[in-house]
């Protein structure tokens, strides 16, 4: 069993086989070796946490990727945003906890996780003026005029008519 | 719970009503000196655009680095690694970097959006005709801008550093000026050229720019040729560039248009493609001689001159790797063989329309002896009546090295598949392409189970080749087969679908390669008409 202790202190005793889909962790136990110490997560939240190791304990048993896999997997990524049943229930949170895990994964190192969450948010760009993506995100338009008159100039070249 | 959480969001509600009171919020990132949730909200200055980030951060989404962005952007962006400029459709790269100043710096920042671009018509490429070019041109100075402005938008972001491809046909004309302009930038040119008022002249007017970054060109051809090739041949830049000097990749992909660049030297050519018709003549010949550095050449449509087989001496080029020949008139691929000395060949292929003239199969032996090259890939793609066995290519000595076979026939016979099958010394003492690796095999017409079972006997384990082979070396264990059966004119009597029928008929075939794929063979079959 591991240890883990959350930025916000709490801790959470898990699985080796389960925790181990984090490459970050794996390579902290093979460093330490057998030991009851507790291994700090400064950068993840309880409640963060707590989905992750739920999305790894599903996913428990399932070859992590190897280095050439990534590569290959680099490559092919871009092409496809298609998401398992069981991922898009799992990251159907609200933003802010879909962000939080995107970093925690990223933190972690956990490639499919990773994976599933930049999908999730590629997919609700798709397809989506710059206005309707403002809003979705709550991101400010934070143009300066002359950049405005810009953009409209783009606008004009791009736009349908 | 999630007690900081909340306090933050309520806090942020209260701060975000005061007007002009602008916040930096950042839930995940710790700020030096400040330790609880509530000094953490402290504005520091009015945010400026010198630092941007202060405005932003109010959105989940901005929380993610700029690392993490950047894989979200590529996925959310079309699928294409090329960036195509259609005029008046909407354009993802642009819709993202209108979002906000933060998305619009990465967005420019990212190179690799912006290598290589292409101008495509509104509805592709299938329409043709003067009503659809005199759309696509663009009517209106509206549309000629827009293209314009796009192109020149698509230049400015992309790296100055970075060699640039992009692919132009006749809708492109009116950004022609700002593709002039950058011309310096690019080493990579396609064209399109197609019938049009001036269009092809229009195109190849970019010879005259600053063509010394180029080493890559093709050009196709849409539309009557012998109008675009009086255009071509009308227009002297496209001759009297400079350019040649340093072109590594030419691809001529004009079937109707005759290659009218013998006459030019092109020192630096490695890769040449040739469809359209060309003869091995003295013209080609001294052509490639001037091209020492060529290593890859393919002809779609060579013919030979009467003198092709007279007593000439074949001329060298000695770095070719690889050689396709294809001739369609009724030619021997074989007989092209005569005319070289290629030292440094490793993959030939050789294909022919329908013919009923023998084989000159001396010719290959006779080359690769001369040349004292090791073919390695070989590919032969043979319609002739009555059909071939191949044993003509097979049975050559010089293809003792071949480790990759891939012969194409409409009708790939028993006879075929049993020169394949190695046959022990100690009995006949026949093992044809002894270092066979790689099979591929289009347009079976076999007798079912037996090219499972000739497959089978090149995979024989070393334990048991000692036993079968003695004291000589048996072959090389096969490690892929890709075969396609060809479908019979069966008839839908049977009630079953037509390749439902066909996989029936080589039900051994498939069953033998369900335990050659388990004993680690890669297979891939299917059924072709």
């Amino acid at each position: 069993m591991v240890l883990l202790v959350t930025s916000d202190n709490e801790q959470f005793t898990t699985e080796k086989d389960i925790v181990e889909r984090s490459v970050l962790i794996k390579n902290m136990l093979e460093d330490v070796g057998e030991s009851d110490q507790p291994i700090p997560l400064p950068n993840v939240s309880s409640s963060v946490l707590k989905k992750v190791l739920e999305y790894c304990e599903h996913h428990r048993g399932e070859p992590l990727p190897t280095a050439d896999s990534e590569q290959s997997q680099d490559e092919t990524r871009k092409r496809t945003t298609d998401i398992s049943e069981w991922d898009q229930k799992f990251i159907t949170v609200d933003q802010e906890m879909l962000f939080e895990i995107i970093l925690a994964a990223n933190y972690l190192d956990i490639k499919s996780l990773l994976d599933v969450g930049c999908k999730t948010v590629a997919n609700m760009i798709k397809g989506k003026t710059p206005e309707e993506i403002r809003k979705l995100f709550n991101i400010v338009n934070d143009f300066t005029p002359e950049e405005e008159a810009q953009i409209k100039k783009e606008n004009e070249w791009a736009e349908d008519r | 719970m999630r007690p900081q959480i909340t306090a933050r969001r309520v806090l942020n509600a209260l701060l975000s009503r005061v007007k002009g009171f602008s916040i930096s919020i950042s839930p995940t990132t710790k700020q030096p000196g400040k330790s609880n949730i509530v000094s953490s909200y402290i504005p520091s200055a009015h945010p400026t655009r010198e630092d941007p980030e202060p405005l932003v951060r109010h959105a989940h989404i901005n929380i993610l680095p700029y690392e993490l962005l950047t894989q979200v952007f590529l996925l959310a962006l079309p699928e294409d690694d090329i960036t195509v400029i259609r005029p008046f459709t909407r354009y993802p790269q642009l819709t993202l970097s209108h979002v906000c100043s933060r998305w619009r710096h990465l967005i420019f920042s990212m190179e690799s959006l912006w290598k290589q671009f292409t101008m495509k018509d509104e509805e592709g490429s299938k329409v043709l005709g003067k009503r659809m070019l005199d759309r696509v041109m663009g009517r209106s100075r509206a549309r000629a801008a827009s293209l314009s402005g796009l192109t020149q938008f698509w230049f400015d972001r992309a790296s100055s550093s970075a060699p640039t491809i992009i692919l132009l046909g006749s809708a492109s004309l009116p950004a022609m000026p700002v593709v002039m302009k950058n011309l310096g930038r690019c080493d990579s040119l396609a064209l399109a050229l197609a019938l049009g008022e001036g269009s092809t002249k229009d195109l190849l007017s970019l010879f005259s720019g600053d063509t010394s970054s180029l080493i890559f060109l093709s050009v196709t051809t849409r539309g009557h040729s012998r109008t675009i090739y009086k255009d071509i041949m009308d227009t002297p830049a496209f001759f009297s560039s400079p350019h040649w000097q340093n072109l590594r990749v030419l691809k001529w992909l004009c079937e109707s248009l005759p290659f009218p660049l013998l006459d030019i030297p092109m020192p630096q050519l490695g890769v040449l493609q040739v469809s359209s018709t060309i003869t091995l003549n003295k013209d080609l010949k001294l052509f490639l001689s001037r091209s020492p550095n060529l290593t890859r050449i393919t002809f779609e449509d060579l013919q030979l001159s009467a003198t092709t087989n007279s007593s000439v001496t074949p001329f060298v080029i000695p770095n070719l790797h690889t050689f396709h020949i294809h001739c369609m008139t009724g030619n021997d691929p074989l007989d092209a063989l005569a005319s070289f000395t290629l030292p440094s060949l490793t993959c030939l292929a050789l294909s022919s329309e329908a013919t009923s003239l023998s084989r000159n199969y001396e010719a290959l032996e006779a080359m690769v002896t001369r040349s004292s090259c090791h073919l390695e890939i070989f590919t032969a793609c043979d319609s002739s009546f009555p059909p071939t066995d191949f044993a003509g290519y097979l049975t050559l000595p010089c293809m003792k090295p071949v480790r990759k076979l891939h012969l194409t026939a409409p009708c790939i016979q028993d006879r075929t598949i049993e020169l394949l099958r190695p046959i022990p010394s100690t009995i006949k003492g026949r093992i044809l392409l002894p270092n066979l690796k790689v099979l591929d095999l289009g347009k079976c017409s076999t007798t079912d189970g037996l090219l499972a079972d000739v497959v089978a006997s090149r995979r024989v384990l070393d334990a048991h080749a000692e036993v079968l082979y003695g004291g000589c070396d048996p072959p090389a264990r096969l490690e892929e087969l890709h075969v396609a059966f060809k479908l019979q004119d069966i008839r839908q009597s049977m009630h079953m679908p037509h390749v439902a029928v066909e996989r029936l008929s080589h039900i051994r075939d498939i069953m033998g390669f369900n335990s050659l794929f388990e004993g680690g063979l890669a297979i891939s079959f299917s059924f072709r008409l």
